[in-house]
């Protein structure tokens, strides 16, 4: 699996090799982004296909002193937004539109309900604001920076930590309260 | 205080059908090749008192409401966290540095 420079300098010598080393890094990593913001599978399946054309298409937007990592997670959070807004007859949520009742644990034959304490822990995720939803899931699962994830929300690291913490202390009492 | 958390770790309930992955990155790959045909592709705390005390007082701003799990937006910890000063924005900075580095926070 490349390092975001070479798949950044394959990309750029030989863009199908390099998308193909940029598929096998992010694609994963972007459809459970993705799945845990929308949950259903077929949702994030079309949204995480949609981040990649979109990745494609305008890499030549993409700023290479920026993290890529942080680049594609904001399309892909935004693609997921356009989807959830289309669910809900608008055109796109922002962020700070979003709103939690969207963000149900649906049923589904890919959510395996037996598995309560993952579960439970997805359900607390989802009670979350979105936006803290996403920097308390970008951190915790994808490991990304303060400073990334404030790229991805459009804010400051500062703020993005303090609401990661904040977020995380929600989830433990969420977990301990309901039974 | 995180047993519940530590316990789930980054285990998720959900799952994808066999193969999945593999056959959305050939169909991705195919799609992109076709593109390219019509498209050329562009070249591209330290524990401290204080840093409690400050770390308490954000949350004490945060407090109305702070029972349900569904208040607190990232606005609202960010208007509170704004609010605060540069030392005690720094304080709290510093004690969640020292949370990140700690393996059972």
């Amino acid at each position: 699996m490349g390092k975001d420079s070479d798949i950044i300098r394959a990309i750029q010598i030989k863009p199908e090799q390099g998308f193909r080393l940029l598929l096998q890094r992010y694609q994963q990593p972007v459809y459970w982004h993705v799945r845990r913001m929308v949950v259903a599978h077929a949702d994030a399946e079309d949204a995480t296909q949609e981040t990649f054309l979109r990745v494609f298409r305008s890499f030549a937007q993409y700023d290479a002193k920026q993290s890529l990592a942080a680049w594609i997670f904001r399309i892909a959070t935004n693609e997921a937004l356009r989807l959830l807004g289309k669910r809900k007859g608008e055109a796109q949520l922002s962020l700070d539109e979003a709103s939690d009742d969207l963000f149900n644990l649906k049923a589904d034959e890919f959510v395996e309900y037996s598995n309560a304490e993952a579960v439970k822990l997805q359900r607390a995720i989802l009670t979350l604001p979105a936006k803290q939803q996403i920097a308390f899931n970008l951190r915790y699962y994808d490991d990304l920076s303060y400073e990334e994830i404030a790229l991805v929300t459009g804010s400051t690291a500062a703020n993005v930590k303090a609401n990661y913490h904040i977020a995380k202390e929600k989830i433990v009492k969420y977990l301990k309260t309901n039974d | 205080m995180e047993n519940d958390l530590e316990k789930i770790g980054k285990t998720m309930p959900y799952t994808v059908p066999e193969g999945f992955f593999d056959a959305m990155e050939e169909r991705l790959m195919q799609e992109v090749t076709a593109k390219k045909k019509k498209t050329k592709l562009p070249k591209v705390v330290l524990w401290t008192g204080v840093a409690v005390a400050a770390s308490l007082a954000l949350l004490m701003m945060l407090r109305q409401g702070f029972s349900k799990v569904e208040t607190d937006s990232f606005e609202q910890v960010e208007m509170a966290f704004n609010q605060l000063s540069d030392d005690d924005q720094q304080l709290i900075l510093d004690y969640y540095d020292e949370l990140d580095n700690l393996d059972n926070y």
